[in-house]
C-alpha cells in the first residue's frame, strides 16, 4: 500500500480508531516503510510529553476563578457615559460645598452621611468607568482616583485588575501610576509583585520594578530576582530589576 | 449521578452561574494545557484559562442545547487565544523552553529528546501545534475537531498527518541532521 493512500489509515491507526483488519494492514505497510514508522514514533513521544508534570496548573487558578465570578455576578451598574459626567459633576459640586465649614447649627451627622454618599457615588462612578470600552474612558476613570483620599478595597481591586488585565499599555501605566499613591496598603503591594509576575511588555515592567523599590516592599525581593535572571525578559528590565534588588537590600539592612 | 458538562452548562445558561465552578473544575486543567502549548508560558496560560472562563460567563447564552459542551469551550479558548496573540502577547511562544545544546554524534538521553520534541512543536505553525495538542494531548476524536474547527473529518486526519511529519522534520533539523525519534519504552 503506497503511503499517499495510507494517510487517512494512518491517521486513525494513531488513534486507535481502526478494526483488527484494518489495524493489521497497516502494521503491514509501517513493517517496510520507515517513512511512516517515524511518523508514529513521534505520535508516541507526544504522548510521552503530554505526561510530564508540569502541565499542571497551579492551585491559585481556583482563587482567581471564584474572584471573577463575584465580581462579574454582581448586581449589574450600567452607566451610560452622560450619566457618568452627571455623576461626577454631583459628585464634585457636592463634594465641594460640604469641603467648606459648615454652619454650627447644621447637624454634622447628616453632613458625614452625605459625604459618605458622596465619596461612595464618586467611587462607584470609578469603578464603572474602569470597565468600559474605550480606553479614554478607563484612563478618566483611573485619573479620578485622584480625587479620592484614600480608595475603599474596590476601587483598589478594580484598579489592579485593569494593571493585571488591561490591553492597553497606556492604560496598564497608569494604573500603576494611580496605585502608587496607595502602596502603603499591602493589598496594592502585593498586587504590584503579582502583576510583575505576569506582565509582558517591558515598560510595565520598569514601572512596576520602580513603584516596587519606591514602596520599600522587601518581600518583592524573590519576584524581583526571578525577573533578574530569566533569559526570556528583556534586558533592560533584568538590569532594572538587579538594581532594584540592590537598593531594597540596602534599605533593609 | 453528577450532572453532564452540557446540563451543567445548560444551568449556567439559565442564570445558575455557580455551576461555572463545576465545569472550571473539571476542564480547567486541559485549558491549561491548550494554553501552554500555544503561549509557551505559564503566567500567560493562566491568564488565558482566567480569560476564557470570563468569556463562558459572559457568552453564556450562546451556548446551544444538543452541542457538545467541550466543543463549544474549546472554540471560546481558540477565539481568546487568537485575539490575544493578534494583540502581540505571545509573540515569543515556546521561549520559555531551554534550547538543548546537541552535539553531532552524541547520543541524546531520552528527557533531552522531548525537551527537543517540545522545542519542535513550539516551532510548527499555529495551526499544526493546536491540532497535534487536540488531537493528542487532549485526545480529541477527529469528528469533534472536524466540528470545532469547521471542516471535513478528511481534511482533519490529512492535517494530522502533515503536522506530524511536519515536526518529526523540524525535530531532525534541531539535532542538525543527526537524530531520529526512538520509541517509547
Amino acid at each position: 500500500m503506497p503511503c499517499e493512500h495510507l494517510r487517512d489509515s494512518l491517521a486513525d491507526y494513531l488513534a486507535g480508531a481502526l478494526r483488527a483488519g484494518e489495524a493489521k494492514a497497516v502494521e503491514a505497510h509501517l513493517a517496510v516503510c520507515e517513512d511512516c514508522r517515524s511518523a508514529v514514533r513521534v505520535w508516541q513521544r507526544l504522548g510521552d510529553l503530554s505526561n510530564l508534570a508540569e502541565e499542571t496548573p497551579r492551585r491559585a487558578m481556583r482563587s482567581r476563578f471564584d474572584e471573577m465570578l463575584r465580581r462579574e455576578t454582581r448586581p449589574p451598574m450600567r452607566w451610560q457615559p452622560w450619566a457618568m459626567a452627571a455623576g461626577l459633576l454631583i459628585a464634585g459640586f457636592l463634594g465641594g460645598r460640604f469641603a467648606v465649614p459648615t454652619p454650627a447649627t447644621e447637624r454634622g451627622g447628616e453632613v458625614a452621611a452625605l459625604r459618605s454618599e458622596v465619596r461612595n457615588l464618586r467611587e462607584a462612578v470609578i469603578v464603572s468607568m474602569l470597565r468600559q470600552d474605550s480606553a479614554t474612558e478607563r484612563l478618566k476613570g483611573i485619573q479620578t482616583t485622584a480625587t479620592l483620599d484614600r480608595p475603599d478595597s474596590e476601587v483598589v481591586a478594580a484598579l489592579i485588575d485593569t494593571l493585571r488585565r488591561d490591553r492597553n499599555v497606556n492604560v496598564r501605566l497608569a494604573a500603576v501610576d494611580a496605585l502608587k499613591r496607595f502602596a502603603s496598603e499591602p493589598a496594592v503591594r502585593r498586587g504590584f509583585t503579582e502583576s510583575l509576575a505576569a506582565a509582558d511588555s517591558p515598560l510595565v515592567q520598569i514601572a512596576l520594578i520602580d513603584a516596587l523599590v519606591e514602596s520599600r516592599d522587601g518581600q518583592a525581593a524573590e519576584t524581583l530576582r526571578r525577573l533578574e535572571s530569566d533569559d526570556s525578559v528583556d534586558n533592560l528590565v533584568r538590569q532594572r530589576a538587579q538594581l532594584a534588588v540592590e537598593r531594597l537590600k540596602a534599605r533593609h539592612e | 449521578m453528577a450532572a453532564s458538562d452540557e446540563e451543567l452548562m445548560a444551568e449556567v445558561r439559565a442564570g445558575e452561574v455557580r455551576q461555572l465552578g463545576a465545569l472550571f473544575d473539571r476542564h480547567h486543567a486541559a485549558l491549561f494545557r491548550y494554553s501552554m502549548r500555544m503561549t509557551g508560558r505559564r503566567e500567560r496560560s493562566e491568564d488565558l484559562v482566567q480569560e476564557i472562563f470570563f468569556r463562558m460567563l459572559r457568552y453564556r447564552e450562546t451556548y446551544r442545547d444538543g452541542h457538545l459542551f467541550v466543543t463549544w469551550m474549546f472554540r471560546i479558548a481558540r477565539n481568546a487565544y487568537i485575539d490575544q496573540a493578534r494583540k502581540g502577547r505571545f509573540e515569543i511562544v515556546g521561549k520559555e523552553v531551554a534550547e538543548p545544546s546537541i552535539m553531532p554524534g552524541n547520543e541524546i538521553e531520552d528527557e533531552q529528546e522531548l525537551a527537543l520534541l517540545r522545542q519542535a512543536l513550539a516551532k510548527l505553525p499555529d495551526a499544526q501545534r493546536e491540532l497535534l495538542v487536540l488531537a493528542r494531548f487532549e485526545q480529541m476524536p477527529y469528528d469533534q475537531i472536524a466540528d470545532l474547527l469547521d471542516i471535513e473529518v478528511g481534511t482533519v486526519k490529512t492535517r494530522v498527518h502533515r503536522a506530524i511529519k511536519n515536526l518529526r522534520d523540524v525535530f531532525f533539523d534541531l539535532t542538525g541532521g543527526t537524530h531520529a525519534l526512538r520509541t517509547s519504552s
